[in-house]
């Protein structure tokens, strides 16, 4: 009887061992097979793979006017988020009373789920009219619009994340600032915000990662073309595209060499992104060691 | 309870202000300007607004001439209060506000910052609303050093109004996205829209085969995604003693969570669209892993939550660890797991990018088996916002936005709502 | 040694029978459509290009209200996933905007470009649209040289071509589009010469850019043209049914259906559907251009 029992426990306690497990099988699963449909185009290409020549005709497969444009539009997203998304928190965690808390953190946390197609549909129907008449610009697909709806979708995610890690501040450190005779404020300065800078760069690295893999709402109100602009930096002109976008616009009817091209940035990008979330689990792990050990 | 104190304190507040003792001149002055600034600082930040809708440049010169004059009045007036060195610096920093205002867009582009190939409305654009927002926020912050006679506490409250101002900031665009979505979307929704499949491209008829679809998926998605999760949440926080193993899983966990939808959706297409074709099994397969990470975080929060004390008393009285788990741990535990199910369901429902490779059709009949494809309201949103113009699809694709937005916050609010509630009870 | 509650064991059986029933109800429908002997119930799946898309969808629910026994799935994606997908079997009718190229095959092992069929199902001229402001100042006509002049970038502004001085948006499609690589081969343009400002994924999104837009410039079938934007004649030509059919406008292809190995069972039926005159006046409903009798 002792004996089944224990047998049962050690079967129930590999289920769940297993469950866990597939985590990571899948996390193999996903890079074992995007790489095998990739590797073509990695041994066609080589390190051209990074370079700007984009010409499936003449077998050249450079995605890096696509690399190019992530890190354009996702810089472009974050000067607006990051400021933003610090002071938001700030208000909320520090200034807010207990009611405007308890209601706009939800509603925040909220806003953080609307799905990115709405953006996307946001986008084409608000965002590109307006600043076609407003700035003036050719057209208003644009690097311009692709960063502004970033930035508008990675501020929650900040808000909420920032929020939780200047709450985690032990009370004491703050009671024992305000003793002192600092201001709310010189406490906030000083003693808050270094406190939770890790869990601060944590919030700032998840939104970055969010602005680098979204897909629907930037492939939209992008120009979609593999080129950089002329000169680099002029985000009003049309022409350009991010990695996410740049798949999901031309995946549908690709063939041959250049859907492998397409699976290519996908490996590129899981790899990117993959980086940036263990840098900022690192990140947030810090936090909590740190307030663990004192 | 604290809102219906709103009002009277707000008449509190009023009475006592309005008090003769309570209002010198030089309180009187300060509060003036302050209002003034802050008119001038949201003056700036709605011209982009108003010239959408009038669709003039020349209006937001006007706009920052009312301003720009309002805050020089204010500032000249505080001089006579206090520091003259500060108010001084501050007119200048205002005057070239208000030239640059004018004169930058009159430097001929050879010679100005459209040589960089910097947009010339663009420009204007910065100047005009950035900069009176500037001018605005630094009114409020010199009118209240007065107020608190130049100590810390000045510094403070002007911190605290740019921060206000940001959190202003944050909810504008959400408020204009979700109020637009509301205002034009309702009048789409209608039994028919509900009841009747795609006709003319979606420009007529309704989504009901899309609503069913995205159910059906979301349903497959729970039936992968919560075993699953939950299971690995039990091992990670009940079984798993701290070690390699289980760093491994978490980080994989956190690695799952970051990937963006599109590499999912890739995924899929390459590994069970051959086997299984596009069909509603790809697509909840894919969606299944998407979803795993963050069922994995709710439940992992919700079993922390438990005292130890509950699970030593099981084992004291000769509970196995897995009776234990099922009779003692998962109970209380169980709002805090179902919250973030629903929350991972609810990032399901609203996803495009990994179904619209592996499941998702445009036009598709009711499924007999899941090996059919399925339409889904978040492709068929995709979908219509590429025929807006094309096609006259615009007031079906507000509705469809609308039904879209409230089933997918519809179910965060009800895992938020239970998530509080759980939170009050421990 | 083991206490279980007289609740626990109705919630576990509950939980055990809805998976059962979860179970019993997918294999069963599954079953049905596999084992019935053909004839009674049969799916048909086609996939392909968005511009043969409007004829499948519009054919495919007038061929279901004619056979209920039969289901017909429609799958878009573009040419190159059509014949990919009808060569490796995703597919039972691949469509294409254009002949198959061997380069599409390159995946699939075993089957050869002689391996599939090809169905000529309809005609179809890529018209030129511009924006409405363009047309009403006078842009009506342009040459086919100057059409490759817009589009390699030698002309860049509206005044060139008798218009209004604005900045010309150029406007197109994906590079792996059917109708961008027709494009390119009707003008003698190639990947590096055909600049776009903007490059959208389906004939739709390009009229709505163009739409959008005071200056703009796309090419479309002719099923998407109207009065908000209208179509520039083409070397006097402007594109229409007719034109198209004796082939006088210079941009006019064919579309296909393209099936592995000849026809048969319910392929041959919708075939035939789509070339019958029920089928071809759907073709004509869609604003395509039926095939010459």
């Amino acid at each position: 009887m002792l004996l089944s029992r224990k047998i049962k426990e050690t079967i129930i306690k590999n289920i769940f061992f297993l469950s866990a497990a597939f985590s990571i099988l899948i996390i193999l699963f996903i890079f074992y097979f995007l790489f095998q449909q990739a590797f073509p185009a990695f041994q066609h290409s080589g390190l051209d793979i990074f370079g700007t020549n984009w010409n499936p005709p003449e077998g050249k497969y450079g995605i890096g006017a696509a690399i190019y444009g992530t890190i354009i539009v996702t810089i472009g997203a974050m000067i607006i988020a990051i400021p933003l998304g610090i002071a938001g928190a700030i208000f909320l965690s520090e200034l807010a009373p207990s009611y405007l808390r308890t209601t706009l953190k939800p509603i925040i946390e909220l806003l953080a789920g609307i799905p990115s197609i709405v953006f996307g549909f946001i986008g084409i129907i608000l965002l590109v009219g307006y600043l076609h008449l407003t700035f003036d610009m050719l057209s208003g697909y644009s690097y311009l619009a692709g960063a502004l709806i970033l930035g508008i979708m990675a501020v929650p995610i900040i808000v909420s994340m920032s929020d939780d890690a200047m709450k985690a501040v032990p009370r004491e450190i703050k009671e024992a600032s305000l003793a002192l005779g600092a201001t709310k404020w010189q406490t906030i300065k000083k003693v808050i915000m270094p406190t939770s800078i890790s869990g601060i760069s944590a919030a700032v690295i998840l939104g970055i990662g969010r602005a680098v893999g979204e897909t629907m709402a930037v492939s939209l109100v992008l120009g979609n073309i593999m080129k950089i602009p002329i000169p680099p930096w002029n985000i009003f002109e049309s022409k350009g595209t991010t990695v996410t976008s740049f798949i999901v616009t031309e995946m549908g009817e690709s063939s041959g060499l250049q859907t492998k091209a397409l699976f290519a940035s996908a490996v590129i990008l899981f790899i990117i992104v993959a980086i940036m979330s263990i840098s900022s689990n690192i990140l947030k792990q810090r936090v909590q060691k740190k307030f663990k050990g004192g | 309870m604290q809102i219906k104190k709103i009002p009277q304190y707000v008449l509190q507040t009023l009475k006592n202000t309005l008090n003769r003792e309570n209002l010198p001149p030089k309180k009187v002055l300060c509060y003036s300007s302050i209002f003034i600034s802050l008119v001038a600082a949201l003056l700036g930040f709605f011209s982009t607004v108003f010239s959408f809708y009038i669709g003039d440049i020349q209006l937001q010169i006007i706009l920052i001439t009312i301003g720009v004059l309002f805050c020089l009045l204010i500032y000249y007036s505080l001089i006579k209060l206090h520091k003259r060195k500060e108010s001084i610096s501050l007119i200048i920093f205002t005057c070239i506000v208000f030239f640059l205002a004018y004169a930058l867009p009159l430097i001929p582009p050879k010679y100005g910052l459209q040589q960089f190939e910097i947009n010339a409305a663009f420009l204007k654009f910065m100047i005009v609303s950035i900069l009176l927002v500037i001018v605005g926020i630094f009114g409020v912050s010199f009118a209240m050093k007065p107020l608190y006679n130049f100590t810390s506490k000045s510094n403070q409250s002007s911190a605290y109004f740019i921060l206000t101002f940001s959190l202003l900031l944050i909810l504008y665009p959400l408020v204009v996205i979700i109020g637009n979505i509301m205002i034009n979307g309702l009048g789409g929704i209608s039994w028919d829209f509900l009841t009747q499949d795609v006709i003319k491209h979606g420009a007529q008829g309704g989504i009901n085969h899309a609503l069913f679809g995205t159910f059906i998926v979301t349903i497959g998605t729970a039936i992968i995604a919560i075993p699953l999760g939950v299971a690995s949440a039990i091992y990670l926080i009940e079984y798993a003693k701290a070690g390699p193993i289980v760093r491994i899983i978490r980080i994989a966990a956190d690695i799952l969570q970051g990937i963006p939808s599109i590499v999912f959706g890739l995924f899929g297409l390459a590994v069970f669209v051959p086997i299984f074709g596009i069909s509603i099994l790809s697509g909840i397969l894919v969606m299944g892993f998407m979803t795993l990470p963050i069922v994995i975080r709710g439940s992992e929060e919700a079993l922390l939550c438990v005292p130890k004390s509950i699970r030593e008393g099981s084992y004291a009285v000769g509970a196995t660890k897995w009776q234990t788990i099922r009779r003692v741990v998962l109970p209380p535990a169980l709002p805090g797991i179902i919250t973030g199910a629903v929350l991972g369901l609810g990032r399901a429902a609203g996803e495009t990018a990994p179904i619209m490779f592996t499941a998702s059709i445009f036009m598709a009949p009711f499924p007999t088996s899941v090996f059919e494809p399925i339409q889904s309201l978040s492709f068929h949103l995709l979908q219509l916002t590429k025929y807006i113009g094309a096609y006259p699809v615009e007031q079906n694709a507000w509705a469809t936005a609308l039904l879209l937005i409230g089933i997918v916050l519809g179910m965060n609010a009800i895992a938020i709502i239970v998530r509080e509630k759980y939170r009050v009870e421990f | 040694m083991f206490i279980v509650t007289q609740k626990e064991k109705k919630v576990g059986m509950l939980i055990i029978t809805l998976f059962a029933i979860a179970i019993l109800t997918t294999t069963l429908f599954s079953g049905c459509t596999e084992n019935k002997p053909a004839g009674t119930t049969a799916t048909l799946s086609l996939g392909g290009s968005t511009t043969v898309q409007p004829i499948a969808d519009a054919c495919a629910q007038a061929f279901m209200v004619l056979h209920s026994n039969i289901t017909v799935q429609v799958y878009g994606g573009g040419s190159g996933v059509g014949i990919k997908g009808v060569a490796g079997g995703t597919y039972d009718i691949g469509d294409a905007s254009r002949e198959a190229k061997a380069s599409d095959l390159t995946d699939i092992q075993g089957v050869t470009l002689s391996d599939l069929v090809a169905h000529k199902i309809a005609l179809d001229g890529i018209a030129i649209i511009v924006s409405k402001e363009i047309y009403n100042a006078g842009v009506t006509n342009i040459s086919k040289t100057q059409l490759k002049g817009i589009y390699n970038r030698t002309i860049t502004n509206w005044q060139t071509l008798g218009g209004p001085n604005e900045a010309i948006f150029v406007v197109g499609r994906d590079t792996s589009s059917g109708t961008y690589t027709s494009i390119n081969d009707m003008l003698g343009l190639n990947q590096s010469t055909q600049i776009l400002d903007v490059a959208r994924s389906e004939n739709a999104q390009v009229k709505a850019a163009v739409a959008g837009q005071n200056n703009g410039i796309g090419y479309v079938g002719l099923g998407f043209v109207d009065a908000n934007t209208p179509a520039v004649k083409l070397n006097g030509i402007s594109p229409s049914i007719s034109t198209v059919t004796d082939n006088t406008y210079p941009l006019s292809r064919s579309l296909y259906m393209y099936t592995k190995g000849p026809a048969s069972g319910v392929e041959q039926m919708f075939i035939d559907f789509v070339l019958s005159t029920d089928g071809q006046k759907i073709v004509e409903q869609e604003e395509f251009v039926p095939l010459p009798k």
